[in-house]
């Protein structure tokens, strides 16, 4: 479970995100849904440790983010916006080396996660030799590796072709099953073809949170998406 | 000890996966055996001393090449946010990068043995000098490092970095090199020996191993690698 406790963070004289409370329940797929810097990268990153916030704190299966980064990252894997990769590495080196990094045994989940993101041709290829796809691919297989019982995916489609968009679609699917999946998206129609939750977040305040059907009402949710956000 | 021997491992990959660290590696080489055979005959004396004494100066521009992406080059590609997304420290990050500009510095401080056989066939050079030598070149590699990487978590770009780096481990140089000692009184040169590496890197290559030249190594050294953490902490602010 991950919680929001009034989290409110400051950049200078830029309210990121204004006393933001917000709960994941075990198991759930939320979607993340603003407008461009409405804070959703933010949150993600405070979720994670990689920022602090200004004030509230944020709970990660009961941690405290701020008092033990290092544990609440074991059990979170992040796929973050524009998916930044070392070009130099090999696909299985940068694997291997996130395994260790998590301090866990690649062997026992590789040939799986492998198999599962469909990076068996390309393994022993160079990270930037890869299509944006397949690297896509790459940065999802890293954010599996450990098996952490989270996953917060930062705009996984972009920047995909509509094939590409579909494969990764059924991966996220698929891993859902198992985990909490947090994924944010500009894409409503993603949204909703994923997610059962959404929390819609505007200049850093919860504009609406709650099952995805509930909010929409049968209605589409890019007319509920521009009402509540075209403040 | 797993997590630190991956992120060592992927700076190796980093490092030694572009034909950069190579052509660093050899213009290092060869500048230095450049410098110390235009006089080694003139000389006629088989020591290596003087081979030695050029490194403060060239190991200033060199060591900054190394590292000016070493943490720029993080930031400015974005991978730091998959880095620090890891279930790593930050200190470990930073220890990762200096451990594999150090060993990355070995490897290119193998390709001196040549010139220490020429040498040795040549004369009898004092060993002791030359084996207290390579552990100052060490020293001074991970005094330079420190600062080096500390440069490049300044600025994401990499050439603000290397000019940060270039010209503080420069001016450290010139610190201690007679054209500006002559210059200051007696207080001041007594200050600046004990700031500048040159005097402290004279004492090894001299062959005397002293306490207080291994404290100052390590102690910049130290200081400078905690600044960098610090640095990349506050970037998380």
């Amino acid at each position: 479970m991950i919680v929001f406790e009034k989290v409110t963070k400051k950049f200078v004289d830029t309210l990121a995100l204004d006393n933001l409370s917000w709960k994941v329940g075990d198991g759930e797929i939320v979607g993340l849904l603003g407008p461009n810097g409405a804070g959703k990268t933010t949150a993600m990153r405070i979720c994670l440790g990689l920022i602090k916030p200004t004030k509230g704190r944020v709970l990660v299966n009961g941690i405290d983010v701020n008092l033990n980064p290092q544990k609440v990252k074991s059990q979170i894997g992040y796929l973050c916006e524009n998916n930044p990769l070392y070009p130099d590495m090999k696909v299985w080196e940068y694997l291997e080396f996130t395994s260790n990094a998590k301090n866990s045994d690649i062997n026992s989940q590789f040939q799986e996660i492998v198999g599962q993101c469909g990076l068996t041709e390309v393994i022993n290829q160079k990270i930037d030799r890869l299509s944006k796809g397949f690297r896509q691919r790459v940065g999802l297989a890293a954010s599996l590796i450990g098996n952490p019982p989270i996953i917060i995916l930062d705009e996984p489609t972009v920047g995909l072709d509509p094939n590409q968009i579909i494969e990764i679609r059924k991966l996220i699917k698929s891993m859902s099953k198992k985990k909490t999946v947090i994924l944010s998206s500009h894409i409503l129609s993603e949204i909703q073809a994923i997610c059962s939750k959404v929390l819609i977040i505007h200049k850093g305040r919860v504009v609406t949170e709650g099952n995805l059907k509930k909010i929409t009402k049968g209605k589409s949710l890019e007319k509920i998406f521009q009402k509540l956000t075209l403040t | 000890m797993k997590q630190l021997k991956a992120l060592i491992s992927k700076e190796l990959i980093n490092f030694f996966g572009q034909p950069t660290a190579y052509i660093f590696a050899a213009v290092f080489i060869l500048v230095n055996n450049f410098f110390f055979f235009s006089n080694f005959f003139l000389n006629n004396q088989a020591s290596l001393r003087d081979y030695f004494q050029f490194f403060p100066l060239t190991l200033a521009f060199f060591v900054p090449l190394v590292t000016m992406g070493a943490i720029s080059g993080e930031y400015k590609s974005g991978t730091i946010e998959t880095l620090l997304s890891l279930p790593v420290r930050k200190s470990q990050i930073v220890l990762a990068k200096f451990a594999a500009s150090i060993i990355f510095f070995l490897f290119a401080l193998l390709f001196t043995l040549p010139v220490v056989l020429i040498v040795f066939l040549l004369g009898k050079p004092d060993v002791g000098p030359i084996i207290t030598s390579y552990l100052a070149s060490i020293m001074l590699i991970f005094l330079y490092t420190s600062i080096g990487l500390f440069a490049s978590s300044l600025s994401r770009e990499h050439l603000v970095s290397l000019l940060i780096g270039v010209i503080s481990l420069f001016g450290l140089y010139l610190c201690g090199s007679p054209i500006v000692l002559e210059k200051v009184p007696f207080f001041g040169q007594v200050i600046l020996s004990i700031v500048s590496p040159t005097a402290h890197f004279d004492n090894f290559a001299k062959g005397l191993i002293l306490a207080k030249d291994i404290i100052y190594f390590i102690s910049i050294g130290w200081f400078f690698y905690w600044l960098t953490v610090q640095k990349i902490d506050f970037e998380a602010k």
